[in-house]
């Protein structure tokens, strides 16, 4: 453009894709495969039947069926499924067992299946697992600390939260709030209330000699373990971060194809041998000059409407 | 070419007209071209076919019945009346001229619609030529004595002023050209035919006025006061020259005359000057290329850069609507005062590379087929069908605003049709209402007649005087979004008096509510995609044509978000754990807040970005422009002293290739000026008067400078702009699939 203006071109300027006509191509499809990844890897990592389920299920009930404690049609209640495999064992303290009887305290209440089920297990060889709904992790040497050998046995920890519905851990009279002698905050009932299904000072045996040891060991650990929700945090996240790389592998495929079709599809010209002058049917020339501006040589120009030579 | 007539014009309607004058003469080939681009046109009795003032590009044949031609300006004179076989509507000879009379049918009448680009070059390439000549000179003289009787002229004799008229020099302009005294017998008295000059006055401190169609412009004040002043043409423009000799008898035998003109071009210049500054605070005056393009237009697509958010949906709503996008989202900013309906206020104006539907279009002219033609409101239209790709709009047009493109598959047919066609807007004739304008989140676009809405160019072209208004206030308030916090304390005490969890009571009830908003919510992007859709709901809200159809929508839209929290909030709380419970949990709230954080930037981030900006850009343009500043920088700093180098090297490069400064001055929302008038402040401070008379020249280095870092602000604020909504979509999409999940199960 000159400084008197615009002036006629030479070549007619060409209809282009900006940026924001091609930013969003094919973006249903990266969505799509995002939410299908993400969803796709809880299912490998949970099992199919948990993407029904609230949550999946934590190492101790992985195997289970829906149909193990969910049975459908039948009065049975889901408390009455755990007594079946665990026996009655109802709890130590008189007011939680008083509410149990009365069926307003069932066991998912504390033991929070499929949402917040967490606990630690102890192995033979001295190692330890720390599980969770979505996430298992072993705890390292320097973590677990060196302890002596138990038989195996599993230490369900019970979060702060499933406490919250009915105390307030705050108030320094509620009962439950001695429990976490004034820390609430690491998330697991760590200290005075373990073994709730255990009186004290009830009759010893080798086994339970022990659990008692166990829980003894879960007691000091629980304080410094990750709270749950980090574990599901972490669990949620690598979902999430394999449906990034899908959608972003989706991206790139369908960008580089948008630009493999861009290519100029230019038809080759066909070279004639003899070089001539070109020759122009006055009778069907447009008068469109399009002739005139693409020779590079000026040969033509028009007269009356027409291009002549 | 294959030469199929409009659907309407019958053989019988040709057969009549190739009897008419001039058309007699054409060769068969003429008559082909002839009949390809003409349309038929019927009228009941009495109805009017054309009002004087419209668009003047065809000339009429009566067919069947009679039609009467009428003088609006003489409303009792029995006008002509016009019988079949004859030609009429000669001023689509002259350029720049409306028509001047109205046409009525007498009888029930068909007129056939001839393009008189096409007809000239039909009728020259019979060899016809003379006669074209002949016709268009006794259609000019009639013309420029009908424009003369509009002027002070008209206090002459009748016999005097048609001497004027046959004597006047016709003198084309192009944008930028001046008028000149002496050449072409010219005596520096011109009366304007078409376009727009600039008239600047001697002294300089002084704003320039503008001259359009039927004004009379005076090199030197006929008032004999010695006053001088330059005509520039501003778009391509028609002079008529009044001849030396005719101003000398004129001066000699009615002085008044000249005085009379002189009185009227004060009074125009005092009026645009009390119209100007009346408008607020007075945006930059244009002039040249801008002024040429604002005064041209005659619907003029506009994007207020204070609301754009650069999302581009103009562009994509485009596309989806024509296959090629017809517009592109980049071009100067311009500033003008905008008239709304209310208020006049500055506002910084995108004029993307859409068609402007011009008063005086370039590309009719070259179209070889008459396939674009003007509608009689002014709309420019492009046939397809009767395009032949040779590109000669495209290469006419001034502002880019045709682009060539290969026909789209089911255009294309092996018979004769080019494979390129010539695109432009069509305002969406025939779909609802300009589609890139329906489509916007913010209101941001829309058309502007420059006329009847910009200030500057209304004070040019209208005659007429109107009062002054006062400004509206243009903030926005954006304080009103933080009032939704208010909500949360309730919120929370509401949820720490709700007992039980998710699956029961109150909580299961906001949980069904929440899963029906996120279900409402995602419709948003049906009603943003689908433009079906979009139109459904328009009509449904009956909202007019015109105006953005989705910006209601918008709001609604993040009302709802906010809803569909607080109801998600009481549902589950922030609990986190795995499994789809927990993924939706998480997912919701990073959409959530992907959505809210989109929002704030939408509202806040818009104005400060113009601020930055001197031309709109989009992505892929940035590392031009870069490298355009680079070289800038490095041409202006070559040859200089080695004081003005030291200085490039060792502050300037570095203040420009600074990401952290860049993320300083976009969060400082500081305009480009103040930060420039900042940083030489700073080197003058920093030299404390040393090396002074070294620094011819700064000032320019300091403005490439600050540009170099603005264009890295300006990437960091529209990332900010674009970057929130690819994440808020992905994760929107996850949501429904979990949400699906969710409630599958929870049915189960």
């Amino acid at each position: 453009m000159s400084a008197l203006g615009p002036e006629r071109r030479r070549a007619a300027p060409r209809a282009t894709e900006s940026s924001d006509v091609t930013r969003f191509r094919a973006f249903g499809a990266v969505a799509l495969v995002f939410a299908l990844t993400s969803v796709g890897w809880l299912a490998f990592r949970g099992g199919a039947a948990s993407l029904l389920a609230p949550g999946p299920l934590a190492l101790p009930h992985r195997e289970l069926a829906c149909a193990d404690c969910h049975a459908r049609g039948r009065s049975e209640r889901v408390t009455d499924a755990c007594t079946g495999c665990h026996g009655p064992h109802p709890s130590a303290r008189a007011a939680h067992a008083r509410l149990a009887r009365t069926g307003e305290l069932e066991c998912g209440v504390c033991h929070a299946v499929h949402r917040a089920e967490s606990g630690l297990v102890f192995e033979p060889d001295g190692g330890v697992l720390h599980y969770g709904t979505g996430f298992e992790r072993a705890l390292g040497r320097a973590e677990s600390g060196t302890a002596p050998g138990l038989a195996r046995t599993l230490v369900p920890l019970v979060a702060a939260r499933a406490c919250e519905g009915c105390h307030e851990l705050e108030r320094a009279t509620d009962p439950a709030s001695a429990c976490f002698a004034g820390d609430a905050s690491s998330g697991h009932a760590a200290s005075l209330c373990f073994d709730e299904h255990r009186p004290p000072g009830a009759r010893s045996s080798a086994r339970s000699a022990a659990r008692d040891a166990a829980v003894e060991r879960a007691r000091t650990l629980a304080p410094g373990l990750p709270s749950d929700r980090a574990g599901a945090l972490g669990a949620n996240g690598s979902a999430l971060a394999a449906g990034a790389l899908a959608a972003a592998l989706v991206l790139r495929l369908a960008r580089r194809r948008a630009k493999q079709s861009e290519r100029p599809r230019t038809r080759a010209i066909a070279a004639h041998g003899a070089r001539r002058l070109p020759v122009i049917d006055a009778a069907r020339c447009l008068g469109c000059q399009a002739c005139v501006d693409a020779c590079p040589y000026d040969v033509l120009e028009m007269s009356r409407y027409v291009a002549v030579v | 070419m294959a030469a199929t007539p409009k659907p309407g014009a019958t053989d019988d309607a040709f057969d009549e007209a190739f009897r008419a004058e001039p058309l007699r003469a054409l060769d068969a080939r003429g008559r082909a071209d002839v009949r390809t681009s003409a349309s038929l046109r019927h009228a009941a009795a009495g109805a009017v076919l054309v009002h004087a003032g419209e668009p003047a590009d065809t000339l009429f044949v009566v067919v069947r019945g009679a039609v009467r031609l009428e003088d609006p300006r003489a409303p009792f004179a029995w006008g002509r009346e016009v019988r079949a076989g004859e030609l009429f509507g000669h001023e689509a000879l002259v350029p720049f001229a409306p028509r001047r009379l109205s046409v009525r049918a007498v009888d029930p009448a068909s007129v056939l619609e001839l393009s008189a680009a096409v007809l000239r070059r039909a009728l020259v390439r019979a060899g016809l030529s003379e006669l074209v000549v002949r016709e268009e000179t006794r259609a000019r003289r009639s013309e420029w004595l009908a424009l003369l009787a509009g002027t002070s002229f008209s206090a002459l004799p009748p016999a005097e002023l048609q001497a004027l008229a046959r004597g006047l020099v016709e003198i084309p302009r192009r944008s930028g050209e001046r008028l000149e005294r002496g050449a072409a017998r010219a005596s520096g008295v011109f009366v304007v035919a078409g376009g727009m000059f600039a008239l600047a006055p001697g002294t300089e401190r002084e704003m320039p006025t503008y001259a359009a169609r039927g004004d009379v412009v005076a090199l030197e004040s006929l008032g004999g006061d010695g006053e001088e002043c330059a005509a520039v043409a501003l778009g391509s423009a028609l002079a008529l020259g009044v001849p030396s000799e005719a101003l000398e008898r004129i001066e000699r035998s009615h002085p008044n005359v000249l005085a009379a003109l002189d009185r009227v071009a004060r009074a125009r210049a005092a009026k645009q000057r009390r119209t100007l500054e009346a408008s607020p605070r007075s945006p930059t005056r244009h002039a040249g290329h801008e002024m040429a393009r604002l005064g041209s237009a005659g619907s003029l697509l506009a994007i207020d850069l204070d609301r754009c958010t650069r999302c581009g949906h103009c562009t994509v709503s485009c596309a989806a609507s024509h296959g090629v996008p017809r517009f592109e989202r980049r071009g100067e900013k311009v500033v003008v005062a905008l008239r709304s309906s209310a208020t006049v206020a500055p506002a910084p104006l995108l004029l993307p590379s859409a068609c402007q539907h011009c008063r005086e279009p370039a590309c009719l002219e070259p179209c070889p087929t008459g396939a674009i033609r003007r509608l009689a409101t002014g709309t420019v239209e492009l046939d397809a069908e009767l395009c032949t790709g040779c590109g000669a709009c495209a290469k006419a047009c001034p502002w880019d605003a045709i682009r060539m493109a290969p026909r789209s598959g089911d255009e294309r047919n092996p018979d004769g049709r080019s494979a390129m066609v010539a695109l432009k807007c069509d305002l969406c004739r025939g779909l609802d209402g300009p589609e890139c304008v329906s489509a916007c989140p913010t209101d941001a676009i829309f058309r502007v007649d420059p006329a009847r809405d910009l200030v500057e160019v209304r004070a040019a072209v209208d005659k007429k005087e109107h009062p002054r208004r006062d400004r509206g206030s243009s903030s926005r308030g954006s304080a009103r979004a933080v009032l939704w916090l208010g909500f949360v304390p309730p919120l929370v005490a509401l949820d720490r008096s709700l007992p039980g969890g998710g699956g029961q009571g109150a909580r299961l009830w906001v949980g069904i509510l929440g899963a029906v908003l996120v279900v409402a919510l995602s419709g948003h992007a049906v009603l943003k995609r689908v433009p079906s859709v979009r139109h459904r709901i328009r009509r449904a809200v009956s909202r007019p044509v015109g105006v953005s159809a989705l910006s209601p929508f918008v709001a609604l839209h993040a009302a709802t978000g906010g809803l569909a929290a607080a109801c998600v909030f009481l549902h589950a709380g922030f609990s986190v754990s795995g499994g789809v419970l927990g993924l939706l949990a998480l997912s919701f709230w990073a959409a959530a807040l992907s959505g809210a954080f989109g929002a704030a930037v939408y509202r806040v981030l818009p104005e400060r970005l113009t601020r930055l900006e001197r031309r709109s850009s989009l992505p892929e343009d940035e590392p031009a422009e870069r490298e355009a500043s680079l070289d800038r920088l490095h041409a202006a700093v070559s040859g200089t002293n080695p004081a003005l180098k030291e200085l490039v090297r060792g502050v300037l490069l570095p203040y420009a290739r600074s990401w952290s400064g860049a993320f300083v001055l976009a969060a400082s929302g500081r305009a480009l000026a103040r930060e420039e008038a900042a940083l030489l402040a700073r080197i003058h401070l920093a030299l404390g008067g040393r090396k002074s008379d070294r620094l011819a020249g700064l000032r320019e280095l300091v403005v490439t400078a600050v540009e170099m870092r603005s264009q890295r602000a300006r990437r960091v604020l529209a990332s900010l702009l674009r970057g929130w909504l690819p994440l808020h979509l992905v994760l929107c999409a996850l949501v429904l699939v979990l949400l699906a999940l969710h409630v599958a199960g929870a049915l189960r």
